[in-house]
């Protein structure tokens, strides 16, 4: 039932608010208009937009003067607030040790909760990106995934599934922009069909979303790469000079659109993009070959698709539109665009993957540093709220209502929240840049607005108010103020020691777990850096040879490096170093079942791979020049491929490679040819000549390190007679290293926030113990007058902590464990965690802890015993 | 002449107020612009546009009397002024000399 009247609480919020003077004729109106609206629209409507009318009327000029509110509760109001800069006066070192503390922590927590959000909003900023989705292409043979796909799915899918909306794709080429006479070498160049700015809503700064790639040789370029080739993005219709190496072919492209410098959370990354079409005479047989992986495919499908019913029908979609048996290594999966960055760990591709177990582990983290932080700052503003026993009861003397009390604490605290709060956002601005360092982010001040930040930031907020202001304001009120006024202090307030020593415990352990999981982060990385790859790293360097024009020559190229004093050795390979396998054929060796699908990397070398990269045979031996045989079908395996084949020896025996049977005549001992994230794959080494697609395209050379420079100019004149493209190497031992940046990012980050979080808890432990000390000085000084030592007062202080520490230990290093159990899992080789780690953690906690502790305790053990008895 | 100038709300709400003799307050001004104009007028911009009148000195005010839809409260009723009326005099003698100077359109 509606009632004839507006809504009761609107007219009180309206009475609130709304000066006296005004509210008269104010809420007269309102209520005539509210009835002229019910007539017309009904009386259930009508209530409703009341409301927005109430506040609607909400302005400055007609807000509640301050005079006009209950006067005295005013004064008491102004009073309340002097009393609280008062009382950050009185304790101010220790007031401002306890608000920065709060601020760190609160700092930190913003820190981390930016870097998670960032990582959880990777690619949203398209308009449709809930009905996008990336294509994997995933061979279920071998199980392996890569995103890279090939040109015939986009036509053949369009004919077989209709609920395709759209279906656009990039694909990478290695380009040389001509410009004002250099060279430069462009790889993150893409061909792009012509609806790709209609899929994705990259923002276009100058020309036609819909048609700037319809053309051939058209060219959109990113705001940088515009400014760096022109110096302004006014460009439309300037022509670029360009060479593709791939198709061998030179292209003037005209300049169609610019588009903004990409998103830092997108992952999908380009400097220029050239229109699709062009394409068509270089590559036209792309358009029929199956089997070349090079397209970024994107599809948007409808919002409701039953993607199920899609991927079912992928194996009938291949074996029809590709050919018998072609659905036995070919599947299509369709992968949400919003999972492409965090869910993505067994996709090859070429943009930077997320880790969701890292951002897990920061938020635990942050959380951790937040819990550390507002324990601290309750504890110590409740501890210091206790000493005000003698002004409370003052005031209940004079009059004060419970409630006033009440409001007074909250107050107080409230004040000195929104301090650090608002300590803590100005801080953020200052630091942003040195973590955007440390993260390898961009953010700006801008991303500090964010409502889920705003969210928590409330929650931290209002839960610290109230757990701070909840013991002064609950349990000091129900003091008798007689008790307190006669001296008994600390009055009937019943003893809070159980909850001060869970308190002390959960700092210890937040502490120790700090600690412990620093530990276990660094000696993972010690691990690291001391493993044996299995091959010698130094003095290793490694040329890509992109140009496939020059594939041809690189035997010759090889033999003329060869020479150059300084080289040691040189070996041409079809997988640099490090490198992340990308060929992988078929393995199947008589005997072994037919439906056991097997997978095996394939790496082409020449003669001299083994001994340039100075790793040992196992078995057999390796391809030689006196054996005209070799040059045949003949492959070498690695270790893990000769242990899943089950054999003893090698004698006559073959294995089928995508079907070709191979004499195996050598095993190689298993080196780690990338990160020890991965263990090392079966490998199998053969000899391929060029005009292949896994025919040797890099150089590795092993270069003396005293004529290092020599050596590498001499490799540039000869590689410069062969190619326009500069020479492009790196030295092997670096590119590892360079692996595990993200392991070194997230070392400095993690271990960043653990020793903020460390110093936190010791903080709070700090002061803690003096809080505690304090309130037994009298106690410890009548023991040291009836002749207590030093050392047993010590004893006496620090005592009562042990059994709590040790507690603390048996809660966090087991926590720390796990928490950090989820980042070595990443790994595939990984330190084993002893008995020794946790040692260590508890030993280093332990002193960390002592000292703290002492620090307090010495003070009072030291001290004049007539200071704290006289103290009447 | 900061202060006194009339923007294009007020100038309405100020025609309106000077046309409802003896019955102009914000109901009954909001009501009759809606006739007039045919826009939506929330209430509180016609107070508020009310108050900035009084303010320079445009319209006067003073407390009237009540209906049983105000649940007995009192309104506050304008009349407009003699400032209030020669500003919009000016405001229509610029318009109309604006007018006269209009080129022949034909569209």
């Amino acid at each position: 039932m509606t009632k004839k009247q507006p809504p009761k609480w609107i007219d009180q919020l309206l009475e609130w608010y709304c000066s006296g003077h005004y509210l008269e004729e104010v809420q007269g109106d309102l209520h005539e208009w509210f009835h002229r609206r019910a007539r017309r629209v009904g009386y259930r409507r009508a209530r409703w937009v009341y409301l927005f009318d109430v506040i609607a009327y909400l302005r400055l000029f007609r807000i509640k003067k301050l005079n006009e509110m209950e006067n005295n509760n005013n004064r008491l109001f102004i009073n309340y607030t002097k009393m609280a800069f008062r009382q950050y006066k009185r304790n101010f070192g220790y007031a401002s040790l306890n608000l920065l503390g709060l601020t760190v922590g609160l700092l930190s927590t913003i820190l981390i909760a930016l870097y998670i959000l960032d990582e959880l909003n990777y690619d949203r900023f398209h308009d449709n990106h809930e009905n996008i989705y990336r294509l994997v292409r995933e061979y279920p043979d071998t199980g392996l995934k890569i995103n890279s796909t090939p040109s015939p799915w986009k036509p053949n899918m369009e004919r077989a599934f209709p609920q395709i909306l759209a279906h656009t794709r990039m694909g990478q080429d290695l380009v040389l922009i001509n410009s004002e006479g250099s060279n430069f070498l462009e790889s993150n160049f893409y061909w792009a069909d012509d609806n790709f700015f209609e899929v994705f809503s990259f923002e276009v700064l100058a020309g036609d979303r819909t048609t700037m790639l319809d053309e051939p040789n058209a060219l959109v370029l990113t705001r940088s790469m515009a400014m760096r080739y022109f110096g302004n993005v006014d460009v439309l219709g300037e022509t670029v000079k360009m060479k593709v190496y791939d198709g061998d072919q030179r292209f003037n492209l005209k300049i169609t659109g610019v588009v903004e410098d990409l998103p830092n959370n997108s992952h999908i990354q380009f400097d220029m993009l050239g229109s699709m079409v062009t394409t068509k005479e270089m590559y036209a047989r792309f358009e029929q070959v199956w089997g070349l992986n090079w397209m970024q495919a994107y599809v948007v499908l409808p919002e409701n698709v039953d993607l199920e019913s899609m991927q079912e029908a992928m194996p009938a979609f291949f074996e029809e539109a590709q050919g018998e048996g072609a659905s036995r290594n070919n599947n299509i999966i369709f992968q949400p665009l919003t999972e492409v960055r965090l869910y993505s760990e067994d996709i090859q591709s070429r943009s930077p993957k997320g880790n969701l177990n890292y951002l897990y582990l920061f938020g635990f983290v942050a959380v951790l540093v937040l819990l550390a932080a507002s324990f601290n700052y309750v504890n110590l503003t409740t501890a210091k709220s206790t000493r005000r026993g003698k002004e409370v009861s003052m005031r209940k003397i004079f009059g004060a209502r419970s409630g006033q009390v009440a409001g007074q604490f909250y107050l107080e605290c409230s004040l000195s929240l929104l301090a650090a709060f608002i300590l803590a956002i100005g801080m953020t601005s200052l630091v942003l840049p040195a973590f955007n360092d440390l993260a390898g982010k961009s953010f700006v001040i801008l991303d500090l607005f964010q409502w889920q930040i705003g969210l928590v930031m409330f929650g931290v907020f209002g839960l610290l108010l109230l757990l701070s202001g909840f013991y002064p304001a609950m349990i000091m009120n129900r003091f008798r103020p007689v008790d307190v006024l006669k001296g008994n202090l600390l009055g009937a307030g019943g003893d809070s020691a159980m909850i001060r020593k869970t308190l002390v415990l959960i700092q210890c352990a937040i502490a120790a777990f700090f600690i412990s999981s620093t530990v276990i982060v660094v000696s993972q990385m010690r691990y690291f850096n001391s493993y044996d790859m299995g091959f010698k790293a130094d003095q290793l360097i490694n040329i890509p040879v992109d140009d496939r024009g020059m594939q041809d020559k690189l035997m010759l190229i090889k033999d003329r490096m060869a020479n150059i004093p300084g080289v040691n050795s040189i070996t041409a390979s079809g997988e640099g170093l490090p490198s992340a396998m990308n060929n992988k054929w078929n393995f199947k060796w008589p005997g072994i079942s037919e439906d056991q699908r097997l997978a095996i990397n394939i790496v082409a070398v020449d003669y001299d791979y083994l001994a340039t990269l100075e790793t040992d045979m196992v078995l057999g031996r390796n391809f030689s020049k006196e054996m005209p045989s070799d040059s045949g079908a003949v492959i070498m395996l690695n270790e893990s491929a000769y242990a899943l084949t089950g054999w003893k020896d090698l004698e006559g025996k073959t294995a089928l490679l995508d079907g070709n049977p191979s004499r195996v005549i050598g095993v190689v001992q298993d080196f780690h040819y990338n990160s020890l994230h991965s263990s090392v794959a079966p490998c199998a080494y053969a000899l391929i000549p060029p005009g292949n697609r896994s025919s040797p395209d890099n150089l590795i050379l092993r270069i003396e390190p005293a004529s290092l420079t020599n050596a590498i100019n001499e490799v540039d004149k000869i590689w410069r007679e062969y190619s326009e493209q500069p020479l492009d190497f790196s030295f092997v031992d670096q590119a590892f290293a360079r692996l595990y940046g993200d392991e070194q990012r997230f070392m400095t980050v993690v271990i960043s926030f653990a020793g903020i979080g460390t110093l936190l808890a010791v903080l709070g432990l700090v002061s803690l113990i003096a809080f505690v000390a304090e309130r037994k000085s009298k106690e410890l000084s009548i023991r040291k007058v009836l002749g207590a030592s030093r050392l047993q007062i010590l004893k006496m202080v620090a005592g009562q902590f042990g059994q709590i520490f040790l507690l603390s230990l048996v809660v966090a290093l087991p926590l720390s464990r796990w928490a950090m159990e989820s980042w070595l899992e990443g790994f595939a080789n990984r330190v084993p965690l002893g008995w020794e780690v946790f040692v260590f953690s508890g030993g280093v906690a332990l002193v960390v802890t002592l000292i703290s502790i002492s620090f307090q305790a010495i003070r009072v053990a030291v001290a004049n015993p007539t200071r704290y008895l006289s103290d009447h | 002449m900061k202060g006194t100038h009339l923007g294009e709300f007020e100038e309405l709400v100020l025609l309106t107020s000077a046309l409802l003799v003896n019955t102009a307050y914000s109901v009954t001004i909001a009501d009759e612009i809606e006739k007039q104009t045919d826009r939506n007028v929330t209430l509180s911009t016609v107070h508020t546009a009310l108050y900035r009148l009084e303010k320079k000195g445009y319209v006067e005010s003073y407390m009237g009397g009540t209906t049983q839809d105000r649940g007995g409260r009192r309104k506050r009723l304008y009349r407009i002024t003699a400032a209030g009326f020669e500003v919009l005099n000016q405001a229509r003698q610029m318009r109309n000399r604006m007018w006269e100077m209009m080129p022949n359109y034909k569209f």
